[in-house]
């Protein structure tokens, strides 16, 4: 890596980079649904599962709702995946990100609130009422889970002295942030999951409200939507790596290659813990959102301050 | 075409399977396992759906149901009708072909789930104007039939739904009413049922959702009294034993309470134990340790579902006392061998008593945390016998 180029836009021109960087977002997104499929339903089929399923939601027939609310509803179904793209260009693709600016954190945070719009829009769309009930619940969700995330963010920028993502993996080369940052590590994969609304923040989403936002999804939109939420979880892992496991850096083989190694080693973790437990009811840890993790994640930036100034990360 | 045909084929070879079950309990099991054995998932909705798997004789409402439900399913779409357990595993092997047959035929004119929804009920203009439960379709005058399930206050919201704003697209706009804070909120008549995932079919949960809260709830089966036929295959003897009872009821309310993975297990140690091989049996029973010791040693799900539909201390009803996660934890004993199962039906009147003001996700784990779907219907199966 050159160090004065660090946007992969600039180096090998832009429509390479963006066709470069949506392919990899979409591979990272594949191998998240294999990985959790083998989870839930064993080996069996899984290496074939996300082909075979756009596939299926391809050939399917897209099915409206009685009086839906047409343009907010496919804005919406369209508005996950690109969330989750979007969110992509600031995470690093062989030490690049695909652009590089003085606030690519605030960016990725940006990105993931604006998945508030989308989910609720898409609750709202069909004019229905369980999916409706998945909108609210949602909602209730990012109360708890928002906060604790924009100070995880921070905490990372805060010990790197940036919020470029290229200068936080670079800050690392020394020690992985992950060392001096557990709960940050882990308050940010939780809070992927919980806007990913997968794993045990899949209330929005749950069986018990028939599927809730996603319940009058068909064709197209529903494979828009699960490919939004694959993908977000995906691109959560590559930047959770970026962020707290020193990205690239290792031994031997190239950066790439320890990049998605250490990815896929995110993901298997995020997918053992995250289809271990049940849904948690979004009624019942909003408390813990406000009254542990909140003060648990200021209290962590507390001490990664204390320690940039004591000199520790220089 | 070959070339179209085939890839059509190949990306439905996985189809999303809704199951309608109102026949015994064992012909469900084994629809199932055979959906497990080759990974094909249960659909959530009718959207999620490429085939609704009728289970048993529908009775004259769930059958209108189905047709409702049916119209609901994007296309390429399929009906397949199962009566006999030994026939699920032929008539899904030949579902995927005849997807992939029908899956040219977008343009065909399909049947609209409104105009088949007024059929079924011509005059009640507030009864079926919401999709919450799919494809309901209400008996005709059943709001005077309820009488028997008195003393609960589920006709005591009536008189209140009689100011919606409206109609938009045949459907009744929500009105508003005093919620249970005494704030002015939106209201919306819904009815939950008659198909949805790990509910018992032809159960029908009729109320006012205020947010997510549910008021004036009315729990009725909508094909009445009406006993499941009988059929000579359906594995009867198997039908009553309590570990797998016990472990089917565990698996729907582990669904409900959204864990997915343990769901699954304790559906596979179902399907071993009502093996014929001793050696399966006796997986089965290991396996049916394993998950219910997982399910009681979880603390991720006693925090999650404590204290939902407390009975504070009084069994009746047939309900057991405790709130949910009590009466899942008995699940897990009987399983285990350690109990017999609740003989007596759950009475739908005091359970609906339970899941009056609670809210969507609460009602759902409370019908899930009672055997409704063994208990009454097995009950009035057995009468009709008598």
């Amino acid at each position: 890596m050159t160090d004065s180029v660090t946007s992969s836009a600039a180096a090998w021109g832009v429509l390479p980079a963006v066709v470069v960087v949506a392919l990899v977002a979409v591979a990272l997104g594949a191998l998240f649904v294999v990985v959790d499929r083998v989870a839930v339903t064993g080996v069996r089929g899984a290496l074939g599962a996300p082909v075979v399923e756009a596939g299926r939601l391809l050939v399917q027939q897209r099915r409206v709702t009685p009086a839906p609310d047409r343009l907010l509803w496919r804005l919406a179904s369209a508005a996950v995946l690109v969330l989750a793209m979007l969110s992509m260009a600031v995470v690093p693709v062989a030490g690049r990100t695909l652009w590089s600016t003085t606030a690519d954190l605030v960016w990725f945070n940006a990105m993931e609130a604006l998945m508030w719009a989308a989910v609720w829009l898409l609750g709202w769309g069909p004019n229905a009422v369980h999916s409706l009930v998945g909108g609210y619940r949602f909602l209730a969700q990012g109360l708890a889970y928002e906060l604790p995330l924009m100070f995880a963010l921070i905490t990372a920028g805060l010990g790197a002295g940036t919020l470029r993502t290229t200068g936080v993996v670079a800050a690392q080369r020394e020690l992985w942030f992950v060392v001096t940052m557990p709960a940050a590590f882990v308050v940010f994969l939780a809070s992927a999951a919980a806007f990913a609304f997968w794993g045990p923040f899949s209330a929005p989403a749950g069986d018990d409200i028939a599927g809730g936002v996603v319940s009058e999804l068909s064709g197209v939109e529903r494979l828009l939507v699960e490919a939004g939420r694959a993908v977000f979880l995906g691109v959560s892992a590559a930047m959770a790596v970026a962020l707290f496991l020193g990205g690239g850096a290792g031994p031997w083989l190239p950066d790439w290659s320890w990049q998605l190694l250490k990815t896929v080693l995110v993901m298997l973790v995020l997918v053992a813990a995250g289809r271990r437990v049940p849904t948690l009811r979004p009624d019942r840890y909003v408390e813990v959102g406000w009254m542990v993790l909140v003060p648990v994640t200021l209290v962590q930036a507390l001490v990664v301050a204390l320690l940039v100034l004591s000199g520790w990360y220089a | 075409m070959d070339v179209r045909r085939r890839l059509t084929r190949w990306a439905l070879a996985r189809p999303h399977v809704l199951l309608v079950s109102p026949g015994p309990r064992a012909l469900r099991w084994a629809a199932e396992a055979e959906l497990d054995r080759r990974s094909w998932p249960e659909a959530g909705s009718p959207a999620d759906a490429d085939v609704v798997l009728v289970a048993g004789e529908p009775g004259p409402s769930t059958s209108a149901a189905v047709d409702v439900l049916m119209s609901q399913l994007p296309r390429p779409r399929v009906r397949i009708d199962v009566d006999r357990a030994d026939d699920v595993g032929r008539r899904l092997d030949g579902v995927v072909a005849a997807l992939a047959d029908v899956s040219g035929q977008l343009a065909e004119p399909s049947g609209d789930p409104q105009a088949l929804l007024r059929l079924g009920e011509p005059s009640e203009a507030g009864g079926q104007g919401d999709h919450g439960g799919h494809g309901d379709v209400s008996e005709h005058g059943d709001d005077g039939g309820h009488g028997d399930h008195g003393g609960h206050g589920d006709h005591g919201g009536h008189g209140e739904h009689a100011h919606h704003g409206g109609e938009v697209a045949g459907l009744p706009m929500a009105g508003t009413a005093p919620d249970r804070d005494g704030l002015e909120l939106d209201s919306l008549r819904v009815s939950l049922g008659p198909v949805l995932p790990a509910w018992p079919t032809g159960l029908v949960l009729s109320g006012t959702m205020q947010g997510d809260v549910l008021t004036g709830a009315r729990l009725r089966w909508i094909d009445g009294d009406r006993a499941p036929p009988p059929s000579p295959d359906d594995g009867r003897p198997d039908d009553g034993r309590p570990d797998v009872v016990a472990l089917d009821a565990l698996a729907r309310f582990l669904r409900v309470a959204g864990w997915p993975v343990a769901a699954r297990r304790a559906r596979a140690a179902r399907h071993a134990l009502l093996s014929a091989d001793e050696e399966s049996v006796r997986r089965g029973r290991a396996a049916a340790a394993r998950v219910t010791r997982t399910v009681r040693r979880s603390r991720f799900l006693r925090w999650s579902v404590r204290g939902i539909g407390d009975t504070h201390g009084t069994a009746g009803d047939g309900i057991p006392a405790g709130d949910v996660l009590d009466r899942a934890y008995r699940w897990c004993a009987v399983a285990g061998g350690g109990l017999p199962v609740a003989s007596a039906p759950a009475d739908l009147g005091a359970l609906a008593g339970m899941v009056e003001g609670q809210e969507l996700a609460a009602a759902r784990l409370i019908v899930a945390s009672v055997d409704l779907d063994g208990a009454a219907v097995g009950a009035e199966y057995g009468r009709a016998h008598d």
